[in-house]
């Protein structure tokens, strides 16, 4: 009876330190997951909004320019015709007032790429701030110690498909994007 | 006679489940209000960022003019009511997991720059929102105004009305508002409500 007594409680402590060693195990391990940052880009609805926005708005800023473009080639054209009726004095004139024409065209130019490139970074620190805030939200609600980023020119080369969550990051975005942030 | 019994408790849940609910105070009707399940408060993050848009009914607008008014009794409810039913209001409440900074203050260098970002809150946010129908048609907003009243909790909360004369507004099934966000780097922020969840309040049996 006491030797069963004594395996009884042997068996116990090799069982608790079974487990304990498991529940240590389980804590050292981290939990990592990848996702493919270009393809989750590519396929975000807010991604895809923000780019539509900034075509439209560029092709506007494009409109006016093109406008003042055609005014500088119409108005060099008109000179150039009737260049051969006009004085010397007239002629300087003219082509004073085409230069002036000119150089405020590629400051408008300028001043356009300018606008065009700030909208645009506008634009992506916001789709780049939604995305970071979800996958932040997402690691802590699925446990997860790291998300590794992936993009055709990284440093991993491969990954399994069962830590990829690629396509539920894409799916949480865009119905998220829709119906918001759920508490 | 247990069968009975039985059919007849089945009956009475049945018949209770398909009552709307009912509040008894402004307490409990602010409360419903803010339950995210009831389909009245709508939100987005980013950036530290918490965008919260709360549709606010005719019914809350009318007993907050009602008290503004100092009138009390129930019979003015419903003259009140009537003058916030062609519109739809919203608030946008907006504040930071980080308590030192709040939308007045984000990105601001100088105080040159904060009185202009505090402008840009209250009149040019007006050009940052539109309301999409389920038509596809666009309305900006009649009226924006901020309400500078949570400087402690680091909150700023901008009001904002729509309308139209064809009633568009109030009969569509789908109210998306879009905050076009060129101030506190949140990007491009939808708040999707549906007319069936915002146009049904409980009961309201005030004394």
């Amino acid at each position: 009876m006491k030797i069963i007594n004594t395996a009884h409680f042997l068996i116990t402590i090799v069982v608790l330190l079974l487990l304990g060693y498991l529940i240590f195990q389980q804590k050292q391990t981290k939990r990592i997951a990848v996702v493919n940052a270009q393809v989750v880009l590519e396929k975000y609805d807010g991604f895809k909004e923000a780019q539509d926005l900034y075509e439209t708005e560029t092709k506007e800023m494009n409109e006016i320019f093109e406008k003042q473009k055609k005014l500088y080639e119409s108005k060099s054209n008109e000179l150039k015709i009737i260049s051969e009726r006009l004085s010397n004095n007239e002629r300087k004139v003219k082509e004073g007032e085409l230069e002036i024409l000119k150089a405020k065209i590629v400051q408008l130019g300028k001043s356009i790429e300018e606008k065009a490139k700030t909208k645009e970074e506008d634009l992506l620190q916001g789709v780049y701030n939604k995305v970071n805030d979800f996958v932040e939200r997402y690691a802590k609600a699925n446990d997860l110690d790291l998300i590794e980023g992936t993009t055709a020119s990284g440093n991993i080369m491969y990954a399994s498909d069962a830590i990829n969550i690629t396509n539920d990051i894409i799916n949480g975005l865009n119905k998220e994007y829709v119906e918001g942030v759920k508490e | 006679m247990l069968k009975g019994l039985k059919s007849s408790v089945l009956l009475l849940l049945i018949i209770l489940s398909g009552c709307s609910s009912s509040v008894t105070t402004e307490k409990e009707f602010l409360k419903w209000l803010g339950d995210a399940n009831n389909g009245f408060v709508k939100k987005n993050s980013a950036n530290g960022f918490l965008l919260a848009m709360k549709y606010l009914p005719a019914e809350y607008l009318a007993l907050n003019e009602m008290g503004k008014d100092e009138k009390t009794e129930g019979t003015y409810f419903e003259e009140y009511v009537a003058k916030f039913k062609n519109s739809r209001t919203f608030l946008l409440t907006i504040s930071n997991e980080n308590a030192n900074v709040d939308a007045s203050n984000y990105n601001v260098a100088n105080l040159r720059e904060y009185n202009q970002r505090i402008k840009d809150l209250s009149f040019a946010i007006k050009k940052s929102l539109v309301l999409k129908t389920s038509s596809g048609k666009k309305y900006e907003p009649v009226l924006t105004t901020m309400e500078n009243l949570y400087e402690i909790a680091n909150k700023k909360a901008i009001y904002m009305v729509f309308t139209d004369d064809q009633k568009e507004i109030v009969n569509s099934d789908r109210l998306d508002i879009v905050f076009h966000d060129e101030f506190l780097d949140t990007g491009i922020n939808h708040f999707v409500f549906q007319k069936e969840k915002i146009d049904n309040l409980p009961n309201l049996n005030f004394n």
